[in-house]
């Protein structure tokens, strides 16, 4: 593409700039001349950073420093005399080489910025609405309510489903510095929460239960442990239903242990996490937590193990990508 | 009726196949490990788990756990406890030894709890400075050692190491165990 001669991209109704390795203008398609009204016989040579202004300039100037670093495309948004844009900016790679830098601008429907700022709205209702949840399922005599604390846990599940798709429409939306589905991984991935946290919470929930009278119950857990990205909300469910269900045998035990250590070298570490129960048990005890938690265990990645010995105990472990 | 370990083995071969099938590596890779469980010469599951890049528990892993477990249960868990920490090092992805060593790890808590009063026993160092030089303590065991004062509680220790509960709490008894410190209730 060069100068102003016609080429296809002369024909598309979005603007478009193409810029060489050195950060400077090669061509502008008619739509771009039309836009931002700048003639095209002038824009070669010019720096991509005075066809743009104020922030507009700063997000075209991150976006193609991104794209060359990383050789792929950056989605960001833009606004330019009171117009927003959303754009791509994409590098151009002939014989293994970046030779320059293809921009791809398409002025948003009107509903964009609208549909952003209703996201905004939603968040602080979702996060009362999940505090709403917590209290409710602290309040005394909720976890001995077997009906309550399903229909409890249901309602958390669902929350949870509402924000990651509240989080993916924002992410395709503003595209986060991503493409597509890199987006709503970025949105999913940006959802981590801390192990140990939850860990305490599942003992808390638990001890509340008048079905752990007489039972002791530890939790051993370093005290920085790597934040997992996934459904929070689900891991804690399967933890509290593996403890309940320890509870609830007769005679209760007297003693768990629910353990967490990481493994593995770094960017290969897993985190286990186990429920120990020490007393008598059974060789086939190791299997009794399988149909209370594998399909969980299954949906949220995890591998389901459990190990007895007649006279030390069982224990279930979980072992989870970091 | 209940399900035979026959119909058990061929369900989990089966259910394994689907996974892996959905790229679903892990949990197919746990479906036949569990049917090597129940059926250590199980040939299918071992060619799955082979195809999937995973190998079986190394010969004889199996057992060596099993007498760790057993000696735990017999003997001294504390002799066990080093032979299943290398176990599970020395095959990080056999969920039976990490599992196994889950299992002692919360018996042993439990006990080094017990030891230290349940967290409110506080240690003191019983040694002078010139004869803790000649243990060649490991620097986990130094670490903790420099914070032992006579006034802190274990449970404050355990807090201000920022270590691993576990690990701090059998630092503490192996020290009282070599006479080093003692533990006042």
């Amino acid at each position: 593409v060069i100068g102003a001669e016609r080429t296809l991209l002369s024909f598309l109704d979005a603007p478009v700039v193409v810029g060489d390795p050195d950060g400077q203008a090669v061509y502008v398609n008619p739509a771009f001349e039309l836009r931002f009204e700048r003639a095209a016989g002038r824009v070669p040579g010019v720096p991509l950073a005075e066809l743009f202004e104020g922030g507009a300039r700063e997000s075209v100037l991150r976006a193609v420093m991104t794209a060359c670093k990383q050789g792929e495309s950056v989605r960001f948004r833009l606004r330019e005399s009171a117009v927003g844009f959303s754009a791509v900016a994409s590098p151009i790679e002939a014989q293994g080489e970046q030779v320059g830098v293809v921009i791809l601008l398409k002025e948003e429907v009107e509903g964009v910025e609208r549909i952003l700022a209703l996201h905004r709205q939603m968040e602080q209702p979702l996060d009362e609405l999940g505090h709403v949840l917590e209290t409710l399922l602290e309040l005394p005599g909720a976890a001995k309510d077997a009906r309550l604390r399903t229909l409890l846990d249901d309602a958390q599940r669902a929350l949870a489903r509402v924000r990651k798709g509240a989080d993916e429409v924002h992410g395709v939306l503003t595209g986060a510095g991503r493409t597509g589905g890199d987006a709503r991984a970025g949105a999913s991935a940006a959802r981590r929460f801390d192990p140990g946290a939850l860990m305490h919470r599942v003992v808390g929930r638990a001890l509340r239960s008048r079905d752990g009278e007489g039972t002791t119950l530890h939790v051993v857990t370093p005290p920085a442990l790597p934040p997992l990205a996934g459904d929070e909300h689900r891991l804690e469910a399967l933890l509290v239903r593996l403890v309940e269900a320890r509870l609830a045998q007769e005679p209760a035990p007297q003693r768990l242990v629910l353990g967490a250590r990481v493994v593995g070298a770094a960017g290969e570490q897993r985190l286990l996490i186990s429920l120990a129960e020490l007393g008598r048990a059974s060789y086939e005890a190791r299997f009794a937590d399988a149909p209370v938690a594998r399909e969980e265990a299954a949906a949220l990645g995890a591998e389901l193990h459990g190990v007895a010995h007649p006279r030390l105990g069982r224990a279930t472990l979980l072992r989870l990508r970091v | 009726m209940a399900e035979s370990v026959a119909e058990r083995i061929a369900r989990r071969l089966s259910e394994g196949l689907e996974l892996f099938g959905e790229d679903r590596v892990e949990q197919a890779v746990a479906c036949w490990r569990e049917v090597l469980e129940l059926d250590p010469d199980c040939r299918e599951a071992r060619d799955y788990l082979e195809s999937a890049g995973y190998a079986p528990a190394e010969p004889g892993a199996r057992e060596r756990v099993a007498q760790a477990l057993e000696l735990a249960a017999t003997g001294d868990p504390e002799e066990a406890f080093p032979l299943l920490q290398h176990a599970a090092e020395a095959a990080p992805e056999d969920l039976e030894a990490q599992a196994a060593l889950e299992l002692l790890r919360g018996l042993l808590y439990v006990r080094y709890r017990a030891r230290t009063g349940g967290g409110a026993g506080r240690p003191r160092v019983r040694v002078g400075p010139a004869q803790l030089l000649r243990y060649n303590l490991p620097p986990d065991a130094g670490f903790v050692l420099s914070m032992v004062d006579g006034h802190t509680r274990a449970d404050e220790l355990v807090t201000l190491c920022g270590m691993d509960p576990f690990d701090v709490l059998r630092v503490l008894c192996r020290l009282e165990a070599a006479g080093i410190v003692e533990i006042a209730a």
